[in-house]
């Protein structure tokens, strides 16, 4: 158990520097979820708490003692890699046991460890086998045992369910999770996917070009995204934003989009017309009007999805998407009239950093 | 287009395959059946079944050839190689896969350069070099001669194995607390034998069969490869082509055991180092 100190972390290679300077505080027994788009220095990251990849600058500090010169074995951590990477020539239990071989543990403890992490994991009947003789949702449970195995401080996933079907992911989700709940071992978890980040993290890292955009439980940051950047990466369908600017030629202060519609704004924001800004809204805080009245949206596409129905529409030349619990028998090319739930509203300036 | 071959392309293509079978192993047969004959019968008849089975020929090879001995030459030699070159090369293949050299490209020209240099280029001054050093007629010296001369090849073929080698499986080993030379020996070498394998088996056949270095730098009789205790027995008693035959047959058999033995390996290390995490 430990709790992982990344401060002002940087990493370049050669003249090109791919972190500028992350700062994050993970702390024992946490299960933080590293997430952002492809390319955005995750993996470095990860590889660098690991001792994979040297440190540019800053300091990573795991249980107090930073652990920038450390090599890897004396990191005291375990990482289970987005191929597996186990051992095709050892068996399940010899890959799982490999780093007690290699600590020259006895063979009676490697026994009893390895056959404690299968029976966590349902491998007893497999311990046996090869690699080559599991399926992917197996290896990615043998390359989980080889973590458990070593009792490390900190488990490091880099994205360790991208090579599974989506039913697998799903189960396999779980499965991390409630091992996480049983072990309560401090875990880093990599992924694109926010969906994953969301379901499993107590925390999540959002990262963007090297940069930490956001970091807070998964439901802060749905509700209350810092930048746009996090507001659109967030949630599924992603949240609306409508460009346009401050007005209040109707007697009290209003958002006017640049088609000239007019959307409600929380009470408390007063703002000097005429600021340009960006409105953002999440589809499902849209209900719908009646005829008439609020704002009219032109239909592009209904999709019933069973439990809501998702509205694609045009609002003036922008496109929103909406999200509604009732069922909805409307047309291509109808308007539908919709109100939202302005106290829901996040502004954003034109730079994209959050307003209020 | 249809996956089920049709029946004319299928018997076409037994009927080539029957003939270089045929091709392929006529010779062979001749040899077996020659090697059993008295040397008078097989200038007069030399394609038809050996009357009585002569089984003396062997024996005669044996002793002509001092075979107790140049076989021992031949698989002291061979070995040697082969411990040298799997163990240097694999190392080097290694760094040169993993190591981003930036002169690769350099070193790869220098490497096929010398594979296609003739030996006769440098046979002469390496021979002074060597009696220089006083290696003349030292088997193990003429092992060093082809470690040198098979090291390009071993190189760049393991190079391939060790390339495709996911870099995870040796990080992977690493977290796990691995010191380098562990990812090597415990990991990466394991993972690479059937390479390993494929250029053992080549460099075996070629200096067990090696000829022009071996007689150029073994002299003396009690020195000489099996192969060179063979070519001497012509002539030397008056060509007696059966014996002839049956020393050929006695040096081809450990190859061709060892090729049957490992057969499956071998072609598995020639399909390629495709190895599955
Ligand atoms: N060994 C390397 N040499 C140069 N650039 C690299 C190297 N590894 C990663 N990068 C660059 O660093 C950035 C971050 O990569 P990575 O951490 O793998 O992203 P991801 O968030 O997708 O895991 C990318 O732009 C990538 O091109
Ligand atoms: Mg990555």
């Amino acid at each position: 158990m430990a709790n992982v100190t990344i401060d002002k972390a940087r990493k370049a290679y050669g003249p090109v520097e791919v972190l500028h300077g992350v700062s994050v505080d993970i702390r024992d027994g946490e299960f933080v979820v590293l997430v952002g788009p492809s390319g955005c220095g995750k993996s470095t990251l990860l590889r660098m708490i690991a001792g994979l990849e040297n440190i540019t600058g800053g300091t990573i500090g795991i249980g107090g003692r930073v652990v920038n010169d450390l090599a890897p074995k004396q990191r005291d951590i375990s990482m289970v890699f987005q191929n597996y990477a186990l051992y095709p020539h050892m068996t399940v239990a010899e890959n799982m046991a490999f780093s007690l071989t290699l600590a020259g543990a006895p063979k009676a403890e490697k026994q009893k460890r390895v056959a404690e992490a299968a029976e966590i994991l349902g491998l007893t009947p497999l311990l046996e086998r090869y690699p080559r003789q599991l399926s992917g949702g197996q290896r990615q449970r043998v390359a989980m045992g080889r973590s458990i195995v070593r009792k490390p401080q900190v488990f490091l996933f880099d994205e360790p369910l991208s090579n599974l079907d989506a039913k697998l992911r799903v189960a396999m989700r779980a499965e991390i999770k409630s091992l996480h709940r049983r072990l309560a071992t401090t875990t880093i978890y990599v992924t694109h996917d926010q969906v994953e980040a969301m379901t499993m993290a107590d925390r999540i890292v959002v990262m963007n070009g090297g940069h930490v955009e956001q970091v807070g439980r998964p439901l802060d940051l749905y509700d209350d995204p810092q930048s746009m950047f996090v507001a659109e990466f967030i949630g599924s369908p992603s949240m609306n934003l409508l460009k346009g600017r401050f007005d209040s030629a109707v007697g009290r202060p209003v958002f006017k989009t640049n088609d000239g519609i007019v959307l409600p704004l929380p009470g408390s924001v007063s703002k000097p017309s005429g600021t340009e800004a960006i409105y953002g809204i999440r589809p499902e805080y849209f209900t719908i009007a009646p005829a008439g009245s609020g704002i009219p949206a032109r239909i592009v596409v209904v999709e019933p999805l069973g439990p809501e129905t998702q509205v694609t529409a045009t609002v003036g030349g922008q496109t929103v998407v909406a999200m509604f619990h009732e069922r909805i028998s409307m047309q291509p090319d109808e308007i539908i009239w919709l109100q939202l739930q302005a106290d829901r509203v996040c502004l954003f300036d034109t730079a994209g950093r959050r307003m209020t | 287009m249809s996956l089920v071959e049709s029946r004319l392309t299928l018997t076409v293509s037994y009927v080539l395959l029957g003939l270089f079978a045929f091709i392929a192993l006529f010779p062979i047969a001749l040899l077996v059946l020659n090697s059993l004959k008295p040397a008078a019968e097989i200038v007069q008849n030399p394609l038809g079944l050996p009357g009585p089975i002569r089984w003396q020929n062997f024996v005669n090879a044996w002793n002509h050839a001092k075979f107790s001995k140049t076989f021992v030459n031949s698989l002291v030699v061979s070995g040697t190689t082969i411990v040298l070159v799997c163990s240097t090369s694999s190392l080097t293949a290694y760094v040169l896969a993993r190591k981003k050299i930036k002169s690769w490209k350099i070193f790869t020209f220098y490497l096929l350069a010398t594979t296609t240099a003739p030996i006769q280029l440098y046979i002469f001054p390496l021979y002074f070099g060597f009696a220089k050093l006083g290696l003349i007629n030292n088997i193990f010296g003429v092992a060093l001669i082809y470690t040198a001369l098979y090291s390009p090849f071993a190189v760049m073929l393991l190079r391939t194995y060790f390339i495709a080698v996911p870099k995870e499986l040796e990080e992977a080993a690493i977290v796990d607390g691995a010191t380098s030379w562990q990812v090597f020996w415990r990991v990466m070498l394991p993972i690479v034998s059937p390479g390993i394998l494929t250029v053992a088996l080549i460099i075996g056949l070629n200096s067990w069969n090696e000829f022009l270095i071996a007689t150029t730098f073994l002299q003396k009789q009690e020195n000489v490869t099996a192969v060179i205790a063979f070519y001497l027995l012509s002539g030397q008693y008056s060509s007696d082509w059966g014996e002839i035959m049956a020393a050929a047959l006695i040096i081809v058999v450990p190859v061709v055991l060892l090729f049957v033995f490992m057969q499956k390996r071998f072609i598995e290390g020639m399909a390629g180092g495709s190895v599955k995490g």
